[in-house]
C-alpha cells in the first residue's frame, strides 16, 4: 500500500551520522539544520572511535523516530556496523537510510542492506 | 484368494477443462513473475551501477577535502571541521518526496532550497532547474575567486547590501564562509563534489531502493499466488530469528505469503527456473 502524502510532506531535511570528514563535506553542501532555540536540535552527529554506540543508537533513534522532519538519513557504512541490529530493525520507508562510505572505509557491498535483502529475494 | 485387487484409482474431481484453465492461469502467472524477475534486475543493475558512481564521487569529495585540509589557511593545525560549523545553520538543500507508487514507487528529490522573496514569499525546495543554477553558480564562484580584487565594475550599491545581508543570515549563508573568507579552491571543489552527490545520487540511488521494494511486493505476491514460497521459507524463519521487529510493507507481504504457504498442500517447480529463463 502506498504511503500517505502526510507520511512524508514535513520530511524536509537529511541527517547525518558520520566522521568528521563525512559530516564536514555534507555540511558544505548545505544540509545541515539546527531548529530554533530554546530546544535547538542538530540533524547531524560527528563521530570517532571513542564515541559509545549508545550515542549513536540514541542519535540513530531521534533521527528516525523521534524527530518528523527528516526525509533522508545518511550513516557511514562502518558506524551502521556498530549498531547493525538497530539499523535492520528500522524498515519503515520514511525517513530513507542509506548508508555511506568513509574516507578511511569504503563500501563493502557485503554489509549492503539492500543487497542482502536481493539475496533474500532470491533465497540465498 | 484372499487377496485384494488394487482398485482403480479415483476419478478426478475437476474436469480436464478446468485443468487446463489451471494451467494457463499457472503460465500466465509464471511469465509475469519471469518479467519482473527480469525487472528486478534490471534495477539492481542500475543499483549497483549507482553505488559504484556514489563511491567514487565519494572518493573524489573525500580527496579534495584532504587537499584542502593540508592546503588550510586556518593556521598550523588547524582543520575544516566541527570546529568552525555554525550553530545557527539552516538547511540549503531541502528533500521532497513523489508518489509515483503505480509506475515508480518513491521518486526522491534534493534540491536547493529557494531563497525568501522581498514579498516574504514561503521557501521550499527549488525545481529541477535549480540544480543547472547551483553548477553555474559555483562556476562561477570559482572564477569570481581568482578574479577578485583584479576586476572591479563599480558594482551597485544595493547589490553589495543584498550580498552582505545573504552573508549575515544563516539561513542563506554560504557553509564555506564559517572557515572565512580565504577558503581554498580545494575546498571549493569538494564542496563541489558533495552537493553534486547530494542532489544527484543520493536522491537517484532512494528512488532505485524505492522501485525495487515495489517490485519486490510484487514478486512475492505471484509467489504466494504460485506456491512458491517454501522454497525461501527457510532464509525467512533465519531471517525472522534475526530481525524479530520487522515492520513495514515488506513484511507484511511476506506474512502473507508465508501463511499462503501453509494452506498449500503442494509447490510447483523450482522458483530458480525462472531465473535460468531469463538467460535464454
Amino acid at each position: 500500500m502506498a504511503a500517505p502524502p502526510s507520511a512524508y510532506r514535513d520530511r524536509q531535511f537529511l541527517a547525518v551520522i558520520g566522521d568528521e570528514d563525512s559530516v564536514t563535506g555534507l555540511l558544505l553542501a548545505g544540509i545541515g539544520h539546527v531548529t530554533d532555540p530554546p530546544d535547538s536540535q542538530r540533524n547531524f552527529l560527528v563521530c570517532d572511535s571513542r564515541t559509545e554506540k549508545s550515542t549513536i543508537e540514541s542519535a540513530f533513534n531521534r533521527f528516525t523516530k523521534e524527530r518528523k522532519d527528516i526525509g533522508i538519513v545518511l550513516i557511514n557504512q562502518h558506524i551502521a556496523e556498530k549498531i547493525r541490529d538497530t539499523v535492520d530493525k528500522f524498515q519503515e520507508a520514511f525517513p530513507a537510510v542509506l548508508e555511506i562510505p568513509a574516507k578511511d572505509h569504503p563500501y563493502d557491498p557485503e554489509k549492503d542492506s539492500v543487497l542482502r535483502r536481493v539475496r533474500r529475494l532470491f533465497g540465498e | 484368494m484372499a487377496t485384494s485387487l488394487p482398485s482403480p484409482p479415483l476419478s478426478r474431481s475437476s474436469t480436464p477443462g478446468s485443468e487446463q484453465q489451471k494451467d494457463l492461469v499457472t503460465d500466465t502467472l509464471s511469465q509475469r513473475l519471469d518479467a519482473l524477475l527480469e525487472q528486478y534486475l534490471h534495477l539492481l543493475h542500475q543499483y549497483t551501477t549507482l553505488r559504484e558512481e556514489l563511491s567514487n564521487s565519494f572518493s573524489s569529495a573525500f580527496f579534495t577535502l584532504a587537499h584542502a585540509q593540508r592546503a588550510s589557511t586556518l593556521g598550523a593545525g588547524r582543520r575544516y571541521g566541527q570546529e568552525y560549523y555554525d550553530d545557527r545553520m539552516k538547511a540549503q538543500r531541502l528533500v521532497k518526496v513523489d508518489n509515483d507508487a503505480p509506475r515508480h514507487g518513491l521518486v526522491w528529490k534534493v534540491s536547493r532550497k529557494v531563497a525568501p522573496t522581498r514579498d516574504g514569499a514561503d521557501a521550499g525546495p527549488n525545481t529541477e532547474k535549480d540544480n543547472v543554477d547551483l553548477q553555474s553558480r559555483e562556476k562561477e564562484d570559482d572564477v569570481s575567486q581568482e578574479v577578485k580584487g583584479q576586476t572591479k565594475d563599480a558594482p551597485e550599491v544595493e547589490e553589495d547590501s543584498t550580498n552582505e545581508r545573504e552573508k549575515q543570515d544563516p539561513a542563506t549563508r554560504d557553509p564555506i564562509n564559517w572557515f572565512g573568507i580565504l577558503a581554498p579552491s580545494a575546498l571549493r571543489q569538494s564542496q563541489s563534489h558533495f552537493t553534486r552527490l547530494v542532489e544527484n545520487q543520493i536522491p537517484d540511488l532512494l528512488s532505485i531502493d524505492s522501485n525495487m521494494r515495489r517490485v519486490e511486493g510484487q514478486i512475492w505476491l505471484l509467489r504466494e499466488e504460485l506456491g512458491l514460497t517454501h522454497d525461501y521459507e527457510q532464509s525467512e524463519t533465519k531471517e525472522e530469528v534475526e530481525h524479530d521487529g520487522l515492520e513495514g510493507e515488506e513484511a507484511q507481504v511476506k506474512q502473507r505469503a508465508k501463511q499462503a504457504f501453509r494452506n498449500l498442500p503442494s509447490r510447483p517447480a523450482h522458483p530458480k527456473s525462472h531465473l535460468l529463463k531469463l538467460g535464454e
